[in-house]
């Protein structure tokens, strides 16, 4: 996956969303630009091998 | 912010059957209206039946919503009574509110929590910064950069 934009219902204050491991046994990053009232936030989720 | 509508009978007689009906301003998000018994929302109109008003009497009715968006919001409320009426001019009223742009410096910052969720992925969880000068400060998306080895959930679109 990557590059797709969801945008956020108006007036949403938390947002929540599920990562899984592709493939078992390897680790796993999800780069993210988090976008609000005061412009884009980049940062990411992921984990090692056996982080989740 | 909560807009507080006071619907009163200036007489001379009673009016019965008393309904408001408010359109919120395009640029806010409804949140709540009382008395909750009697006010319903249909897309942006909030409808509430205020019931019978004796002359002299007043009823209140106060709607919550949030702002959405820097600018200007117009409200829009108006009474209505199979009641006949002399004075049609004092049904209805328009209030403007400014809603100032976040103040973001110094920039608020973004929380964004991972834990395992015990099904083998992790929960994210990713909230909007707020600060002194942007109490409002919302999200508005999330932009899923080039993954490696993950597939996401989210707001019912995977990947």
């Amino acid at each position: 996956m990557g590059n797709l934009t969801v945008p956020l219902p108006a007036g949403t204050q938390q947002a929540s969303l599920t990562v899984r491991r592709a493939t078992t046994g390897q680790a796993t990053t999800l780069p993210l630009v988090v976008v609000d009232d005061c412009g884009p936030w980049p940062t990411f989720v992921g984990g090692g091998i056996g982080a989740f | 912010m909560t807009y507080t509508l006071t619907v009163a009978n200036g007489g001379p007689g009673a009016a019965s059957s008393v309904t408001l009906a408010d359109t919120l301003p395009p640029s806010a998000s409804f949140s709540s209206a009382a008395p909750s018994g009697t006010c319903s929302r249909t897309g942006g109109t909030v409808s509430c039946s205020v019931g019978a008003l004796a002359s002299g009497a007043s009823s209140t009715v106060t709607i919550v919503v949030t702002p959405t968006a820097a600018g200007t919001m117009i409200n829009t409320a108006s009474v209505a009574s199979p009641t006949p009426d002399g004075n049609l001019a004092n049904n209805s009223v328009s209030r403007s509110t400014t809603v100032n742009p976040p103040n973001c410096s110094p920039r608020p910052s973004v929380t964004v929590s991972a834990v395992p969720n015990g099904a083998g992925g992790l929960q994210v969880t990713i909230a909007a910064g707020t600060s002194a000068g942007a109490p409002g400060n919302r999200l508005q998306s999330i932009q899923i950069g080039a993954a490696t080895n993950a597939l996401v959930d989210i707001g019912g679109k995977r990947g």
